[in-house]
């Protein structure tokens, strides 16, 4: 008898004596028993056909019910254009838009119509989605996609420039007014992990599907309110684009749908909010009412607030990951010694849930994952926002992919696909390890449909394992897309401008 | 990447029900044992099997995870199945499973353990469906009493007692020697 057996018979008799200590004095006949029944055992093959045929046939079911109307999904909607919609605009306004609303949604099966979508694929065939690289640089390369300010000093959209910190000016200097950023040099990531063998010589790239083909015309409708000021029948073809709604109560919302992107955005309604730096009349109320360090909420406490947010409004993120709070906002003080009075508190932190495609992370060029973000106002511990919050499916198509390690470890070493550089003498080292592979999140302008399309494009994506001393880059990470057009001449130095004479 | 059972109710829950394969996949072995000790026949247990894994992904909304663990409340549709399955069959309420027809009552059984399960009948009969159930979920799929206690809607202590009471209800019979001596046949 093997131990395991063993020890498994003297389990089952512990839990017996202990329900019945008499037992004890059989223990011997009860141990036979039980190695008798465990002997006795039925052999069982399972019918490996049958799994796989079972396996088809819930595939096909979980179709069929994916395109059936799912009630739960209601309440999403329910909750801001039911019962706590605004009465502010006209009845007939808001009659018209919430039938328009369910039209809309109803029109696809599904009255969400937000669950079906969420990662459903379409293949298309090979290179399908066009040139991935943009004509006239329209392909727009984002370190900041949520609304969100990069490190809180602004940031947004837009060229990302890779900078790096001068050794010896590198403290960051602040005064009552703000703080002033050091000199930089560009820098040179080297690799110092093992080389990757990538065999594969074709990539899947995703489209995100983002136009919402409903086209329902409501010239008829609009006919009653023209407020007497025109006559809206007569705009034919109408369709909803978008939808603003806002909460007319404390702490309200504004909910914007926009259809044609797929995107649903939620802020504070900010008249229905309290503003107390608002009141102030001098600068010592305004810095008295300032968030100190200790108003910062614990991430536990905020995730919390982010989740409670996420399932009272029954927001569905089951393509997403574990939230996490965004530090980008306190970075840069992390990584320069400055005075802890000097930091500024920021009233809304993120917190980001990172999406997820066929159980990758998507990235951002800069680094940072992709995903819905949550603000939380840690002055009032309440959701301010929902950014990014979009529809997933997408279309895939192959492509050439790059095999030859030794390119992307080329393009790897300036810090990413667009990451621009100030051409200079001096250099700095950050080292890079072992990559883990991912998605790429790229914008390509169509200039057709006058829209931008989002790409996913499997890349790898190196983690930053050592920074110079002093160091301060917005970069985490270093993503390299691994469709090889896009790594074809790459070297983009940003190109001073010639100086202009004001006589001239 | 591998991703964890509580996520993956999670994405069903939330409407994503493709990952609902990555749950099947985790335990269609287990489930299908659990009716095969049940039901002593291939066909049957596959029928049932088929059936418990769609209604549990038709269902899945109502599987609460502070009412116990996705593993048991499985275990229980599996269970229900058989039930319902010999009791619609058989017109018996008292038929819970293949160990309560009587062996002149033309079951099928597979060949294979055909022999093994006819021997192991004459006693296991005798014992209540329940007490069955606990020695299958005990001794043969190694469950613990948390979990079977969950499976039929019994407290732990009132499943260890059912153990108990088969167990020696099984040694007063002196089901033992005969299971030996059948067994050394």
């Amino acid at each position: 008898m093997s131990n395991d057996q063993d020890k498994k018979i003297k389990n089952i008799l512990d839990d017996l004596y202990e329900i019945d200590p008499v037992l004890e004095g059989y223990e011997e006949e009860i141990k036979e028993t039980i190695k008798e029944l465990l002997k006795s055992k039925p052999n069982i093959k399972i019918d490996q056909k049958f799994v796989s045929d079972l396996r088809e046939k819930i595939i096909k079911r979980v179709e069929e019910l994916q395109y059936q109307p799912q009630r739960k999904s209601v309440s999403f909607w329910q909750t801001f254009f039911g019962t706590k919609f605004s009465y502010a605009v006209s009845g007939v306004l808001a009659f018209v838009l919430f039938i328009g609303v369910f039209v809309y949604l109803t029109n696809f099966g599904n009255v969400s119509g937000l669950d079906r979508r969420i990662s459903e694929k379409t293949s298309l065939g090979n290179n399908a989605f066009g040139s991935l690289k943009s004509e006239s640089q329209n392909m727009a390369v984002s370190a900041v996609s949520d609304g969100r300010g990069g490190g809180g000093f602004g940031g947004g959209g837009g060229i990302q420039v890779s900078t790096i910190a001068e050794p010896d000016s590198a403290k960051m200097t602040c005064d009552g007014v703000g703080c002033v950023m050091p000199v930089y040099y560009p820098p040179k990531y080297i690799y110092k992990g093992e080389e990757v063998k990538l065999d594969q010589d074709k990539v899947e790239v995703l489209r995100r599907k983002n136009k919402l083909e409903y086209t329902r015309s409501f010239s008829g409708l609009l006919e009653s309110f023209g407020f007497g000021l025109a006559d809206l029948s007569g705009f034919d073809n109408t369709r909803v684009q978008t939808i603003n709604l806002v909460q007319e109560k404390e702490f309200g919302y504004s909910i914007f749908v926009n259809l044609d992107e797929g995107m649903i955005s939620i802020d504070a309604y900010w008249p229905k909010w309290p503003h107390s730096q608002n009141r102030c009349i001098d600068e010592k109320c305004i810095m008295d009412s300032s968030l100190k360090s200790s108003d910062v909420l614990s991430d536990e406490e905020m995730i919390k607030i982010a989740k409670d947010f996420v399932s009272g409004h029954k927001i569905n993120l089951s393509n997403y990951g574990e939230p996490e709070v965004d530090k980008s906002w306190n970075q840069i003080y992390y990584a320069q010694p400055v005075e802890v009075s000097q930091i500024y508190i920021p009233d809304v932190i993120s917190v980001k849930y990172p999406l997820l495609i066929n159980g990758k992370f998507v990235y951002e060029q800069g680094g940072n994952k992709s995903g819905v973000s949550i603000g939380i106002n840690i002055r009032e511990k309440k959701v301010s926002g929902v950014y990014n919050l979009s529809i997933q499916e997408y279309e895939s198509s192959l492509y050439e992919a790059e095999t030859d390690f030794s390119k992307i470890l080329k393009v790897a070493e300036k810090g990413g696909l667009y990451n621009y550089y100030m051409p200079g003498e001096q250099v700095q080292e950050i080292e890079i390890g072992a990559p883990e592979y991912a998605y790429s999140i790229i914008w390509k302008y169509d200039e057709n449909a006058q829209t931008s399309r989002t790409l996913l494009v499997p890349a790898l994506v190196f983690p930053i394992i050592k920074n110079p001393e002093n160091y301060f880059s917005y970069n985490e990470k270093v993503v390299i897309p691994l469709a090889k057009e896009l790594l074809e001449e790459v070297d983009y130095p940003i190109m001073p401008m010639e100086r202009i004479d004001v006589a001239q | 990447m591998a991703i964890n059972e509580e996520v993956l109710i999670n994405r069903c829950q939330g409407g994503n029900l493709k990952y609902f394969s990555e749950l099947y996949d985790l335990y269609i072995k287990k489930i299908y044992e659990f009716i095969y000790f049940k039901t002593h026949h291939k066909q049957i247990a596959e029928d049932l099997t088929s059936q418990t894994f769609l209604k549990s992904l038709e269902n899945i909304q109502k599987y609460n995870s502070e009412k116990g663990r996705f593993s048991s409340w499985l275990y229980a549709i599996a269970r229900n199945s058989v039930i319902d399955y010999y009791r619609t069959k058989k017109h018996n309420l008292n038929i819970d499973d293949a160990w309560d027809i009587s062996s002149k009552d033309n079951i099928i059984l597979d060949a294979e353990n055909k022999e093994k399960i006819e021997k192991l009948k004459t006693h296991l009969k005798k014992l209540t469906g329940d007490q069955r159930d606990v020695i299958i979920l005990r001794v043969w799929n190694d469950m613990s009493y948390k979990e079977i206690s969950e499976i039929m809607g019994k407290s732990e202590a009132n499943c260890k007692m059912i153990f108990s009471r088969a167990t020696e209800k099984i040694r007063k019979e002196q089901i033992f020697a005969i299971l030996l001596c059948l067994l050394l046949i």
